[in-house]
This record gives C-alpha cells, structure tokens and sequence, in this order.
C-alpha cells in the first residue's frame, strides 16, 4: 500500500504535518504559498514535537478528521475554503504548542534595531497601521502573531511572516501609501504579505492602536501596570507555558518599553506620530530608578 | 464603607508590581487585571489585615499630602476592590483559610 503522502511545515519553530491533501490539484502549492516551502517530509507526531492536521475527502467536501476540541468541524466545499482552514488552523496549533515564553496577539514594527509593538484585537487596525509604517521607516515584524524569545535576559520580538488578511478599503490606503507588497498569495484574494521584513529586535515601546470613524488623534501615555493589562489579555495560550508565567513575562515586558494608546482615523496623523516616538521612548533599563516614587522605597524598606 | 472594618488581600489574587511604582492585580479565577496607579499600589500592599480601612486612608494621607482628595479616593478604592472582591475582610478571610 503506498502511504499518504504529507506535507509538513515548521511554523514557529513547531512542526505542522497535513496529510489527505497531497492529491488535490491546487492544495500543496496553496500551501506552500501560505506556509512556506515544505521541509523534508518525514515521520512527526505529538511525541517528536509536532502535530499532524488529516483531511477527509466526503462525497463534495474536505473534513478535518479527529479535530481537537474547540476546532469547528466545517465542511470544507472548495480548495480555496480548505486552504484557508488549513492555514489558520496551522498556525493556531503552532502557536498553542509553540515553546516560547510569549506569544501575543499584535503587530510589531522595528526602526534602527528597536521594536515596537501594537497589540490588540482584531479589527483594531492593527494590520493596516503595521503595513503603513513602513511609509516612515518602521518595517513589520508582524501584523498579528508576535512570538518573543530570550536573549541576553531580555525579550526580543521575533515575528512572524504569516499573511496579512486585508479588505479592499485596507488595501487601497496601502496602495496610496506606497507600500509594496505580494499577493494576493496562494490565490487568496485578501491574503499579502510585505515584501520587506524587520530583523528581531528588543522591545522599548508599546502603542495600543484603536481605530475609529471620525475620531481625532489622540496619543497618550500609560502606565506600565495599564500597559500589562493590556498585554495579558493579548497573549496566545500556550499548552507549554502556564498562563502565570506568561502573565510574568508580559510584565518584564510591559516594565522595559514605554506605553502608549493611539486612537486615530486619520492614517497620516497616525504615521506622524511615530515619526517623533523613539524620542518618546524611555529607556527603562536606564532611568528605572529614578522613576521610582520615594515612596515606594520607603514603604519597601519599612 | 465603615471605616473600622479590616481588609486583606485575597489570597488568590496576583501582584505584579511595576518599575514605575504601578502595579496590575490579576484575578486569575475571574481572568482580568486591575491597574492601579502609584498611590493604589502603596493602597493594596497596605492591606494585609493589620490596619483598618480608615487607619489606611489616614496613611494615604499623610504620606501624600500633597494629593488632593488622596483620603477620599483611597477609602473609594478601598471600596471598590472589596466590592469587586479583590479584597476581603479579615474575618471573611480568616474562615476562608480555615476552610
């Protein structure tokens, strides 16, 4: 019996197989297009840091077969609806197995080796802002998963290069920014991605970006305790990281950068700000002292 | 609130005290965080039983003294992170850890 051929992918340094979709027409090269390039296709398996996604043909539609517990059960009419299950549903699995120390829902964009981060929901304009910024200088890390990693006792965005999901209005104010991009990727009409990325870079700032009709530009400071709450509730669940060690990890982040919420509708008042942000940004690493009220340390010490 | 009543902070709760004198408590069976400022922070490591809800307040005051309204707003902090059950008062949470 020749066996089912696969398709595996490392996506956050995390091991995704798919399997039941080698003999489609369109499916492993729409695959490629989103996951990037399959590695060696061998054996992986839960054991050997991995996941295996398996699709069913039925009559007309795709299954997933076995999902776990919160994956719809969607039939999947076309290639196109399959591409894009398989593609969220890979990197949500990458994410929740991924052995990082935090993974939050953001943007991030990097100008001269530092990172920013604009995390929130989505919807926010998270995605249309991260792109945009790259008009002055500041090149995406990511539009929405943002994984960070340890280095020399300090959290690094590393990004990651998965699409940006853009409507036809986002599009369009992109265009007229400039921004070069590629796609629609894997003939998936709203699916782009930039066509120049960041390096990793430590982070010193974060913005909480917020979209809205009308609304004037307004760019405030916050604390750093207002900034975690933020955080925690943007970070991905993590099988392999208890949430209180997450919630620790977003505070020595939140305790690094300097914190900001942006609410705008006008994109170029939006962009002008970060114009003038590294100045605004303070280095806490530097100045934390002395941004300790005296009488915390008096409370401390008694 | 009365002001002779003691408050301690729920056993629970998680603290994370920022560089900047702020700090974020984190409910982790309600999954939400509270941030609280400087003087909120200094509010919440007073409660830990041993003075009541006005000997705080007092506190506050004096240490702040160049905070207006600093007694008011520390006994309506008070209040609200007990009503949100943040804090408890003492007896509730000598029988909790009894239990």
């Amino acid at each position: 019996m020749t066996p089912d051929p696969v398709l595996s992918y490392s996506l956050l340094s995390h091991v995704i197989t798919i399997r039941g979709v080698a003999s489609s027409p369109t499916l492993p090269d729409r695959l490629d297009a989103l996951l990037g390039s399959h590695i060696e296709s061998r054996r992986h398996d839960r054991q050997h840091n991995g996941a295996i996604l398996t699709l069913r043909r039925e009559g007309d539609v795709w299954r997933l077969v076995d999902p776990d517990d919160g994956v719809p059960d969607t039939p999947l009419h076309t290639e196109e609806q399959a591409a894009r299950f398989l593609e969220w549903l890979a990197y949500s699995v990458a994410v929740r197995h991924a052995e990082l120390p935090l993974t939050l829902h953001s943007g991030a964009v990097v100008r001269n080796g530092v990172a920013v981060l604009l995390p929130n929901v989505s919807g926010a304009g998270k995605t249309t802002l991260t792109l945009a910024l790259a008009a002055r200088g500041w090149l995406p890390l990511t539009d929405d998963v943002c994984p960070l990693v340890e280095c020399d006792g300090e959290l690094v965005a590393i990004g990651c290069r998965r699409c940006c999901h853009l409507s036809e209005a986002s599009l369009a104010i992109l265009q007229a920014e400039g921004i070069a991009l590629e796609g629609p990727v894997a003939g998936l009409s709203d699916f782009y991605r930039p066509q120049d990325w960041a390096e990793p870079a430590p982070v010193r700032g974060i913005v909480i970006p917020r979209y809205i009709a009308g609304s004037p530009t307004l760019f405030t400071p916050i604390t750093q305790a207002e900034c975690l709450g933020q955080l925690t509730g943007m970070t991905f669940a993590q099988d392999t990281i208890p949430a209180h060690e997450r919630r620790r990890n977003a505070a020595r982040l939140a305790a690094k950068a300097s914190g900001f919420t942006l609410t705008y509708s006008a994109l170029d008042e939006a962009l002008d700000i970060f114009e003038t942000l590294e100045a605004r940004i303070v280095d806490s690493s530097l100045t934390e002292a002395s941004r300790i009220p005296a009488i915390i340390h008096s409370n401390t010490s008694a | 609130m009365v002001e002779s009543v003691y408050l301690l902070q729920r056993a629970d709760i998680e603290t994370h005290i920022m560089p900047d004198g702020t700090c974020l408590l984190f409910d982790v069976v309600g999954n939400e965080g509270r941030a609280l400022n400087a003087a909120g922070a200094l509010t919440w490591d007073y409660c830990d039983g041993t003075l009541s809800v006005g000997e705080i307040a007092d506190e506050l005051a004096e240490l702040l003294a160049n905070v207006p309204q600093v007694r008011a707003d520390t006994l309506a902090l008070l209040a609200e992170l007990a009503q949100s059950g943040y804090l408890v008062t003492s007896e509730h949470a000598l029988t909790s850890t009894a239990q």
